[in-house]
This record gives C-alpha cells, structure tokens and sequence, in this order.
C-alpha cells in the first residue's frame, strides 16, 4: 500500500524527483511504495498500477 | 453528476474553442514579433481549477499537449491559495514542466462569485530571452543556463498591478526589450479578453453548471479517444529515427518507440531511447509526452473534443537522463521544435503497421529554424528575430503531402517575403517549391522549398538549428524518401554556396550559432521534403503530367523515378 508525501525540499533548493514509471519530474506531492529494501516513487497510484501491469511484467519477457 | 443536454453541451464547447481563438486574434493583432504576428507560434488554453485543460483551438500541438504538465505543475508549486483575481503567471522553465526555454506561458486564474473558477492560460515563442546565442536557440548550448532566462512560475502582475522587480530582471536579461515588452504584453492582454468571455459564460450558465459541463466534456472525449483507440489491433509496434546530430557532436541520436496497444488505451514507451545528446536536441518529458498525444491525435477523428480528456488514455514511459526525458541541467531548445515532429512521426510509423490507411508518410520535420541579430542600418536599432520554413509533409494514402508547411507539431505559417524585408536588413532573391524534393509515390510527398537571402547591412550575426540534412523522410508502403534539406553560404565574391562547416570550420552542416555574415553575403535555406505513399508506378499519369508541368517534378525524375514515359 502507498503513501502520498511531500518534497521537503526547500524553496532555494533544487531537488528532482523523478517517477519510476514514466519518468517525469514530480512537481511537489508524489506517491511512495515501500518494496522490501527499495523505495518506489511514482507520480499517482495510476503510474503504479501501470508499473505492476506493464512495466514489470514487459521487462521480465524481454530477460 | 447534473445532467446537461447534448445540445448545451455542444455549444459550451464550442464557445469554450472560441474564446481560445479570440485570444488568438488578439495576440496576432497586437505583438510585436513576426513569430507572433506572422508566425502564430502560439496557443491558447482554459483549464478548470484542478488544472484540466477544457477548452482549446487550432494552435501549435507541441504547447497544447504540454500545456496541462506546466499548468499542474504551477499550481502545485504556488498553491491554489495564492491565486488573487488579477494575477498573472509566467513560466518558461523547462524542468518545471515547460516545453523549451523559448516558450513562456502566462496564466491568469478567474475568479467568480468570489471563488477561483479556473484559468485561461496561453503559451508563446518569445523570440529573445538571452543565453549564450542572439535569438536564443543556441544549437551547440550544452546546458539549459546558456539557453536563455529561466523563470519558474512567478507572478508578473499581482491583484492588477505590475511586480517591477521581476519586470526588471527578465527586460534587463533580454536583448531586445522593447519587443518581449510588447510580446508579453500581447500575451497577457488576450488573457484580459479571454478572462472576460469567459465570464460572460459563468454568468450565462452558472458557476456549477459550467464545471458540471466541462467535466462532462473532459468524460466523453475520454471514452471517444478509448473508442478510437478500440478500433486499433492489440500488439507491441515499434518504429525509430534519428537526430542526424546534437550540434555539439557530428553523431545521430536515436529515438526508439515501442507502442502498446491494449485494448482501450495507448503505452508510448520510449525507454529504448539514446541517453541524453550534450547539444540541445534533449526533449523535456512534457514534449515528448506531446509528441505522443499529437501522433494519436492524427490517426483519430478530427472530431474528439481537443481536452485533457483525450490525452488519459495514453500513458508516456520515458527514462530520465535520455533525449526523450532530459535531466538538469541539460539543453533542450532544439528538442521542442526539431525533436518532437520527429517524435511524432514516429508514433505515425509505428501505427502504419496496424492502420495503414490512416497513416501518413514521414514530412520533412524541421522548422529550419533560422535567427539573425544586429544594428538595422535605417534605424539604428538592434534587432533579432527568430525566423522558421516550412518543409514537405509526407503523403497519406488518399492525398499528396502539403508543401513548403511548418512541420505538424508547429502548425505555424512562414514569414510574407515583404515583411522580412520591411523589417530586417535582407533582400530575398528566391523564395520556391525544390523540385524533385517531394517523395515518389502513388501519392507523392510535399516539397521542400528553397530561399536565397542576401545581407543588406555591415554585418549580421546568425545561427541555425535544422535536421534532416543529411537523413531524409522515410515513404511507406513502397513510396520513396523526400528530399534532404540544407543550409548553405556563399561569401561576397564566391563563386558557390558552401556549408557552413566548409566556410566557418562549425561542428555541424546544420546546427551552429553566432556566425558573422558581412555586406553581400548570402544564404540559401532549402527545407526536406516529405515521403511518398504507395508505389510510385501507380501514380495516375494526370497527376504526374500535372507535377511535370507545374515543375515540381522534373522529366528526368519522371523518368528515373515514376517510370514516366518508358
């Protein structure tokens, strides 16, 4: 189950976060998952949901 | 959810596109630039308060596809909180979710009964916001601090009044003044028009009824796209092109798609893309993102409501750090004008597998993006000004491609010879079609054009950012390549037109900045032609006969390429 957080940095800093599905840089609230040792951050429950039907499963095939 | 007839529903979307196309017509009718008023290299947007775009018309699909990444973005970064009726917005920042540094939008949120109703918003090509490169379209920056000012969302205009300090900064970091002065101002007064129709429309209808309206809008462009995309066959279809080079380096950048269908939505993944070029043909995740939208957007009905509606069912996998998702602080001018029609062209490829007969050959997909800066000799003034061609589109299965066309992501017009010529110090010795530039086919694609320019004063300073010189548009289905562009100089007592790495040592024959031209030097600017559709010997001969007469295609070419008269 996730989460929703907020990027703590701060106004003067520049810190990017990136979503693992599509990539994009996440304006200011993103999506956490917790996967055993790995941090999952995504856009919305929608960019995870396509990470778990699509992005997994297409890379597992192409191994 | 209120149930709103069909009938009211149309025509709330139908004045929702107007009031877009009346901030148009405002724009046009009052900015300085020739890329405004000639080029219309500009677009205009509604959008709701959760930041859904709900309205738009027929302006350039590289800002409307990404025109609600930096809207959500500004909202989120500001809050919707810190909105006050007469604010405006500017942004240009390309890791904020902006196209390209050129590109600024300016927002202004609308308020009604005293509560935020939304926003009309427009997104623009401000020809000179500084960096490294007059004109700003550096194509050999390799990072976004040569590109020019970047403004993350900020407010130029608070509750009605102007914020001068940040006036200040932007006029005193652009080379012409005057005219982003007069540019943005054309920018923010057709907000003023827009805010007012749109009130017009919230008194006509409510403020309920009016949301109920757009969200019903936002829902059924959704389900016509899903439908449209239903019609598609389910599979992994894969298509690539190339950057031919980055401007910093002489080796082509590759853009790798795999499109999923699946059932009733669209996966444009990118990942297999080429890792981030140093020079600025990067695209931003937005354009990339737009270039998918508007690939779909092409092989759909023209008739889908053009919403955020439409866009839900195509989801974008990019990985950072490529040149289809550059990462900070990485250049990316080159990727919103040259990269993404490339980027679109290949989703159309990709689809041609499944759709043929609705797909399109490759165009010529370069704006043969052309800036120049100086002193004019009659006024004493410094200029610049961001100059674009149109190159050839690639032919469909029932139809020629378009010649001499701003490439489809841009839907921009050239520039009347007479202007250019009224404002800069240039005389125009040749504006044509290229013959023989159009792919063969049964459907034959548009040509490229070919245009002579001679320098008029002491010295002009110019730069270039261009592609498909030294690859072509690809044909389909047995129809040939178009015709490779190019840009050539020759010196005052030369006898020929060279590249201008022969004459100036550049990196590359296409993408190069700052180069001195003297008094009587000349520049010839021949923009690609689109590919062919169909095998050329099935050309119906009055149509052949027709392009021979018109000199579009020359005897020998009719020979070689069509058979003609065999």
């Amino acid at each position: 189950m996730g989460r929703w957080e907020e990027n703590a940095a701060k106004w003067h800093e520049q810190t990017m976060v990136y979503c693992d599905l599509c990539g994009r840089i996440i304006p200011k609230n993103f999506w956490i998952v917790d996967e055993g040792v790995d941090r999952l951050v995504f856009c919305d429950p929608d960019c995870e949901q396509l990470y778990r039907d699509y992005w997994v499963p297409s890379r597992k095939r192409e191994q | 959810m209120e149930r709103i007839d069909t009938v009211t529903l149309s025509v709330i979307n139908n004045a929702l596109v107007n009031i877009c196309r009346e901030m148009g017509t405002a724009m046009m009718r009052t900015s300085y630039s020739p890329i405004f008023n000639e080029g219309l290299d500009f677009s205009c947007m509604i959008f709701n308060r959760r930041g859904d775009m709900i309205g738009q018309a027929e302006f350039c699909p590289t800002m409307l596809g990404s025109a609600q990444y930096a809207v959500n973005w500004t909202i989120e970064e500001l809050g919707l909180e810190s909105f006050r009726s007469g604010d405006v917005v500017i942004h240009n920042d390309p890791y904020r979710g902006q196209c390209h540094m050129p590109e600024h939008m300016v927002l202004k949120p609308v308020f009604f009964e005293g509560q935020l109703w939304g926003f009309v918003a427009n997104i623009a090509h401000v020809g000179e916001i500084g960096g490294m490169a007059p004109g700003s379209f550096a194509a050999d920056a390799t990072e976004v601090y040569q590109e020019g000012l970047r403004l993350p969302p900020v407010k130029v205009i608070s509750r009605g009044e102007y914020v001068k300090d940040v006036w200040k900064i932007i006029l005193s970091n652009h080379r012409t003044p005057k005219t982003s002065w007069g540019d943005l101002h054309a920018m923010i007064g057709s907000l003023g028009i827009a805010e007012a129709r749109l009130l017009e429309l919230l008194e006509r209808y409510g403020g309920e009824r009016l949301t109920a309206a757009s969200d019903l809008l936002l829902d059924y462009s959704e389900r016509w796209m899903r439908e449209e995309i239903r019609g598609i066959p389910n599979g992994e279809y894969r298509a690539s092109d190339c950057m031919e080079d980055d401007g910093v380096t002489d080796q082509p950048v590759w853009l790798r798609l795999k499109l999923v269908v699946r059932d009733d939505d669209v996966i444009a993944d990118w990942t297999d893309s080429d890792p981030q070029a140093k020079g600025p043909v990067n695209a931003t995740f937005v354009v990339t993102a737009a270039a998918s939208y508007s690939g779909l957007l092409h092989l759909t009905s023209n008739d889908i409501p053009r919403n955020s509606g439409c866009y839900r069912p195509i989801r974008i996998v990019t990985k950072p750090g490529s040149v289809v998702n550059v990462r900070h602080p990485g250049p990316s001018v080159g990727g919103n004008t040259e990269t993404h029609p490339h980027l679109q062209n290949v989703v159309v490829a990709a689809l041609s597998q499944a759709i043929p007969e609705r797909a399109a050959a490759a165009e010529g997909a370069s704006g043969c993006n052309f800036l120049f800066a100086g002193v004019h000799p009659d006024s004493g003034e410094y200029y610049t000004n961001y100059h674009i061609d149109g190159s050839g589109w690639g032919a469909t299965a029932f139809h020629d491609g378009n010649s001499a066309m701003c490439p489809e992501n841009g839907n921009c017009r050239n520039t009347p010879v007479e202007v250019l010529e009224n404002k800069f110090p240039w005389m125009t010795l040749e504006y044509r079609l290229r013959p023989d530039s159009g792919g063969p086919g049964k459907f034959r694609g548009g040509l490229g054009s070919s245009r002579i320019l001679r320098v008029l004063a002491p010295e002009i300073t110019v730069s270039a950012l261009m592609d498909r010189t030294k690859t072509r548009a690809w044909g389909l289905f047995g129809g040939g390549e178009g015709g490779s562009g190019g840009i050539f100089v020759k010196k005052k007592g030369d006898t020929r037109f060279r590249t201008f790495s022969e004459t100036f040592g550049t990196v590359s024959d296409s993408k190069f900045t700052r180069v001195v031209l003297k008094e009587g030097d000349e520049v010839k600017i021949h923009s690609p032609g689109g590919g062919g559709y169909g095998p050329p010997a099935e050309r119906v001969p009055e149509a052949l006969e027709h392009d021979i007469r018109q000199g579009w295609v020359s005897p020998e070419a009719a020979r070689e390429r069509y058979g003609h008269g065999d």
